[in-house]
């Protein structure tokens, strides 16, 4: 890189940014008001305090963002950036300390426990890295549960997995159960599972991490093909390959939304290489000690 | 380094077992209990005063039988929850193979660690039944209402025997441990605990199979007839119960939860996916515990309800068989030797200056007869009551000593006859029949009430008849017909019965020698028995029975609640990963709640309500089993079985709200945060 530290003085991470960035965006997201966004995040806070209260950890410190619909943004950022606390707060799985977020207008964070899973399983899909499929159902029936859950006929479910199960080519692997597929088969078995609620948001918990290159490949340009259909699909994840698929990345380093790249008309190998440059300077950046 | 590791692998042994105290504390406490329970029963046999005991050879028959019974639990039981444990630590053993301990050094470290629970458990189980076998013995003692007060003795052999015993028993179970951690990979141990099991496949044979044992074995209990046939048929009854039982709960469960899964409407619903699918994949690896349970829990109540009704029903018992202090019973012989007999029996009262009250006396004769068509028909030839259909015991006497004895005034002409029985059948006729001879009487009567001197235990065995004739002629006449060679095969005998005024031991004395000085042409057989001695030998047995089968109850008992537990702990475990990622799809912390409680409660009520279905099953065969060990009391038995199955739902339900507990801790233990 043409970026070349002297070694006497540490040089401003900023400055770094700048001769690397050419998009020049910071992290300005959340300032668009005049448009209602799908997601939108406020002065997110997270801080953890040990069990016994002697210890805080600040795991988000000022969090803000939005997605509009029809989106497919990546979030990137190292172990301990606080991603998957995010993550976990977008899920409502976790509360922030403090800041809000709005899905559709409507703040998730003052929602009502009992409302809560109902709330999840309307809104939001879910797809995970282990794929969190259960043993004990068949892959239709790990499809079926968040509608069963919500109630729904039997009939109407057939009628709902037909076409998302052709789409994701795993119609003919519907009665086998998670032991007895690959990863690659559970993983799209498991975005059947986000997809059949028709959520407004899918959110993605580094779900290339257990498939090999072929899988990841097949399931990123699933990613594409349903985010080119209109679904809004938020991804965090370590891989920049992973990464390079979505149309907005943005990146997190101690608690907060530090960069973010815009895709705009990039190629898949022009938008890698940027997403890499980025990530090395927020490496070296942060050691910058000499 | 030999230093270091000296101290090392105890360390990390003890380390180890607090860690996973969760599963090994109530291990080690069922072993000190198993322990402590078999050295009691083991010193108690041994006792240097068992022998002051009357009717101790028959007591330590009984306990020795325990014993076995105890032996065989305790080396099935001990070796079952370890093989649970060591299934629980396979990812930790694992882990220390992955981190570069060798599996000599983890068998090492589990030779220390069986080390120590052995030698705990033995310590803590020969203090505590050292110390509880007095007072155990002074239970038992008190149950056989035996009231001398003995000595505190420890019988060495007990001691060692019991060492020995749980000692063979320790390092079997970590033999097993080290063969079967020598032969696993250590990745194979890593995922040890978290192998996707495949759906247990239905098995419709054994489904059918298990449905017919069970079907036959109850036909067996509704059905049987006489007691003696129960005692036979109980133990393959109760093989076929316990077969049908294991073969419901493994291959039925599982039919009948995928015949519920077939059905779409059910099973797409939020109420029953979840559970159906659930307890179908949990079955397979549970059914056999829950078939346990329901066997152990049907064994404590058949034990216990059945003993403790023996016990209580001892004294009518007692009272139905011995009406009086003192009764005789002696074969005139040939030529009646009746008046011989009371001149002597008159004169050994007069010498021993007894006084006499309830004097009664009466001749009768025992005979089989076959029963057909209200006909009681005696064939001479050689036709036993247990080897010919249809045959029934009847007591023939005459019409004046039954009128004397009952108080009444039945009048008979020489061919007819009275029959007293008990149940209402239409009676025509009793036949004598011999090989060139033939009487044939009718039947003039049937009574349904006697005196309580007549009514033996006898009856409640067989279906026994009392057949009156007009008087002793025709009696003693009877008895030459059916008399075969030279000698009676049923001789006329002659019953007296009256109490005395004497205390215990000169009653005992009276009857055993009244005897001595008689010397009667003819009589050929003599026996005296008195109340004392009888109910001696009475509270013998049925105390003893009662203390055995307490004794069996509660080992039974804390191996249920064991495997209640640890079954509640290895599902908590398993269910909590479906649980969490159910939660992540979209389901509610209520409807989780919801769905563990089902199922909680599917797992609590089923076997409790097989165990409920045995019991009412087996009611009527143990019934007449009893009745052969003398008790006819069914109002007391059914007090007792519901009594007893009362006192085990408070300490199953207990047991399982204790369990269930942990069982929530462990499913939603990170699922507050």
């Amino acid at each position: 890189m043409e970026c070349k530290p002297k070694l006497w003085q540490p040089i401003p991470f900023f400055y770094i940014l700048s001769l690397v960035i050419t998009n020049n965006e910071k992290a300005d997201a959340g300032v668009m008001e005049e448009n209602m966004s799908l997601l939108e995040v406020k002065n997110l806070k997270k801080i953890y305090t040990t069990r016994l209260g002697s210890n805080q950890v600040q795991a988000l410190s000022n969090v803000n963002f939005s997605v509009e619909e029809g989106e497919y943004v990546a979030i990137m950022g190292e172990s301990g950036s606080g991603k998957t606390t995010l993550l976990n707060i977008l899920a409502s799985l976790d509360k922030p300390t403090s800041g809000e977020i709005l899905l559709n207008g409507k703040s998730t964070v003052t929602i009502k426990e009992k409302e809560l899973s109902a709330f999840r399983r309307a809104n939001l899909g879910f797809v995970f890295q282990d794929f969190n499929l259960l043993d004990t159902f068949s892959l239709k029936d790990n499809i079926f549960l968040p509608l069963v859950l919500a109630g729904m006929k039997y009939e109407e479910m057939e009628k709902k997995l037909a076409p998302i199960a052709l789409k994701l080519g795993i119609d003919d692997i519907m009665t086998k159960y998670p032991y007895e597929v690959s990863g690659g088969q559970k993983q799209r078995a498991a975005v059947a599972r986000a997809l059949i609620t028709t959520p407004k948001l899918i959110l993605a918990d580094e779900p290339t991490g257990a498939l090999d290159s072929k899988s990841t490949e097949q399931l990123l340009e699933l990613f594409t093909k349903i985010n080119n259909e209109g679904q809004t699909i938020l991804m965090v994840t370590h891989s920049v390959k992973a990464a390079s698929s979505a149309k907005r990345v943005l990146f997190i380093k101690d608690g907060e939304v530090f960069h973010q790249i815009y895709r705009a008309s990039m190629k898949d190998e022009e938008m890698y290489q940027k997403i890499s440059n980025t990530l090395t300077v927020l490496a070296t950046g942060g050691e910058q000690v000499e | 380094m030999s230093k270091l590791s000296k101290s090392f692998y105890p360390k990390l042994a003890l380390s180890n077992i607090i860690k996973n105290k969760k599963v090994y504390f109530p291990y080690i406490l069922t072993c000190i209990f198993n322990v402590m329970m078999f050295y009691m029963m083991s010193a108690i046999k041994n006792n240097s005063n068992m022998s002051k005991i009357n009717g101790a050879e028959n007591l330590k028959f009984l306990l020795e039988i325990a014993l076995f019974v105890a032996v065989i639990f305790s080396v099935i039981f001990l070796f079952y929850t370890n093989s649970f444990l060591i299934k629980r630590r396979k990812k930790e053993i694992g882990l220390y193979n992955i981190l570069g301990m060798e599996k000599r050094h983890i068998g090492k470290m589990m030779l220390y660690e069986t080390l120590m629970i052995g030698v705990v458990s033995l310590s803590a189980g020969l203090a505590l039944g050292i110390l509880f076998s007095k007072l155990m013995f002074l239970f038992l003692l008190k149950l056989i209402d035996f009231d001398v007060v003995l000595g505190f003795d420890v019988p060495i052999s007990s001691v060692i025997f019991t060492l020995i015993l749980f000692g063979a028993i320790f390092v079997v179970t970590l033999l097993y441990n080290l063969v079967k951690i020598r032969f696993s990979k250590p990745i194979e141990l890593l995922h040890g605990g978290e192998v996707g099991e495949k759906e247990p496949k239905t098995k419709i044979i054994l489904t059918i199979l298990g449905l017919g044992c069970i079907g036959w074995g109850y036909w067996f209990a509704l059905t049987v007839q006489s007691p003696l046939t129960a005692m036979s048929l109980f133990f393959i009854a109760v093989i076929l119960v316990v077969v049908g039982t294991y073969a419901l709960f493994t291959a039925g469960s599982i039919a009948v939860l995928k015949l519920l899964r077939k059905n779409k409407k059910f099973y797409y619903q939020t109420k029953h996916f979840t559970s159906v699918s659930g307890m179908l994949y949990r079955m397979k690896q549970n059914a056999v515990g829950l078939a346990n349970i329901c066997i152990l829990s049907t064994m404590v109540l058949i034990i216990c309800s059945s003993t403790l009704a023996l016990y209580a029903g001892m004294k009518d018992s007692i009272k139905q068989e011995y009406p009086n202090d003192i009764g005789l019973d002696i074969e005139t012989g040939f030529d009646d030797a009746t008046d011989e007999i009371n001149a002597a029996v008159n004169n050994a009262i007069k010498q021993n200056g007894v006084e006499t009250k309830n004097y009664t006396a009466f001749h009768y004769i025992s005979i089989p007869c076959q029963f057909e068509n209200g006909k009681f028909k005696f064939l001479d030839k050689g036709v036993t009551l247990y080897n010919a259909k249809n045959m029934k015991a009847c007591t023939l006497m005459s019409l004046d000593e039954f009128n004397r004895l009952n108080g009444t005034d039945y009048t008979l002409k020489d061919n007819e006859v009275i029959v007293y029985s008990k149940k209402k059948i239409a009676f025509s006729e009793f036949i004598i029949e011999n090989a060139n001879d033939s009487k044939t009487f009718n039947i003039k009567e049937t009574i349904n009430k006697v005196s309580s001197i007549q009514s033996g235990s006898y009856e409640n065995i067989f279906d026994n008849y009392t057949i009156i004739v007009n008087d002793m002629n025709t009696l003693k006449s009877i008895d030459s017909s059916i008399l075969s060679d030279e000698q009676s095969e049923f001789p006329i005998h002659y019953a007296i019965k009256f109490d005395v005024n004497l205390d215990k031991a000169k009653c005992i004395e009276f009857s055993n020698h009244i005897f001595d000085d008689m010397n009667i042409d003819g009589v050929t057989s003599a026996s005296a028995d008195n109340i004392y001695e009888a109910r001696e030998v009475y509270y013998g047995m049925y105390g003893g029975f009662l203390f055995i089968g307490l004794f069996l109850g509660i080992l039974f008992l804390m191996a249920t609640v064991l495997i209640i537990y640890y079954k509640q702990i290895s599902e908590g475990y398993e269910d909590k990963a479906r649980f969490e990622i159910m939660q992540n799809v979209g389901m509610s912390h209520s409807e989780v709640k919801k769905t563990i409680r089902s199922q909680v409660i599917i797992v609590f009520f089923l076997p409790i309500i097989v165990t409920g279905i045995h019991i009412a099953v087996s009611f009527r065969i143990i019934k007449k089993m009893l009745m052969l060990l003398g008790l006819t009391n069914t109002g007391l038995f059914i007090a007792c079985t519901i009594g007893a199955m009362l006192a085990f739902c408070v300490v199953y339900g207990v047991v399982f709200i204790i369990t269930a507990k942990s069982y929530y801790k462990i499913v939603s233990a990170s699922q507050n945060a």
